[in-house]
């Protein structure tokens, strides 16, 4: 069996983490930049599944070196968690002003920097799980 | 969706609040703008405005500022006889501009154009955070 990284549960579900926070900090950006135009509502990423994420990674690893395609009419077995398809839903983060504008700029900081540190620990625990292969292989110190 | 996007988003927030600025830089410097003819109407306040706008190719809502309006208030009227541009009864027509007004919008603008700061350094900073993985 090949190395392959993205084949890892763990590593797969922190880019899946990082994937989900990277897609959040756009649709917070969209909140702040649009926080003075009328009729605009607040939107906020779908919260991450432990679950769904686990067996989406679990799966993944078994189906990557389960079946090859070798022909272009081969039907690829679809892993369980599509990456990157997260729903976007409508959360005011207070009742619209008389604009109808529904955002916070405070409740926009706070999930910003939020997300940043989210962000942050995903990165780091990355990190860490490569350097964790490198003293495997012999490289680490 | 990657980090650009957010940069991309946050900044077209950040012009529509330069151009917001701007507006109402007019405003206050044209505050006591009267009439070049007698009776004539004064400088006429500008309302900024902004509208969001989906961008297809960045699968995100950007916003933009539209083209300014005038406001249509009542103009101020001012007991001043020796004012060559006054009208037959010795009133001059000031704009519509109320300092205290354009001065809570300016604060409002310099509020917003930060909270896009403070997303763009947060996105910078998770950006490099990735790029910083290659280094390990």
């Amino acid at each position: 069996m090949a190395l392959d990284l993205s084949s890892m549960p763990l590593l797969s579900m922190l880019k899946e983490r990082m994937g989900w926070l990277s897609a959040r900090q756009n649709v917070l950006a969209q909140n702040v930049a649009n926080s003075d135009t009328p009729g605009y509502t607040a939107r906020d990423l779908k919260p991450l599944d432990f679950k769904d994420l686990l067996n989406g990674a679990t799966r993944n690893a078994q189906f990557t070196t389960g079946l090859s395609a070798t022909d272009a009419r081969h039907i690829m077995l679809k892993p369980m968690h599509q990456s990157g398809d997260y729903t976007d839903v409508s959360s005011p983060d207070v009742a619209a002003n008389p604009t109808g504008n529904t955002v916070s700029l405070e409740a926009e900081m706070i999930r910003v920097s939020d997300t940043q540190a989210e962000y942050q620990a995903a990165s780091n625990l990355y990190a860490k799980a490569i350097g964790m292969m490198k003293t495997a292989i012999g490289h680490g110190g | 969706m990657d980090f650009t996007t957010s940069l991309v988003v946050a900044a077209s927030g950040m012009r529509a609040q330069t151009d917001r600025m701007r507006t109402i830089a007019e405003n206050i410097a044209n505050a006591n703008s009267t009439s070049a003819t007698p009776g004539g109407d004064p400088y006429r306040r500008k309302i900024a405005t902004m509208s969001s706008e989906f961008d297809r190719e960045l699968n995100a809502t950007l916003v933009t500022s539209g083209k300014p309006q005038a406001d249509n208030t009542e103009f101020r009227l001012q007991y001043d006889p020796g004012n060559p541009n006054a009208d037959a009864k010795g009133y001059i027509k000031l704009p519509n501009v109320n300092s205290l007004v354009e001065i809570m919008d300016m604060r409002e603008a310099q509020r917003s154009y930060e909270a896009d700061l403070t997303v763009m350094d947060a996105s910078k900073n998770m950006l490099s955070r990735t790029v910083d993985l290659l280094r390990r």
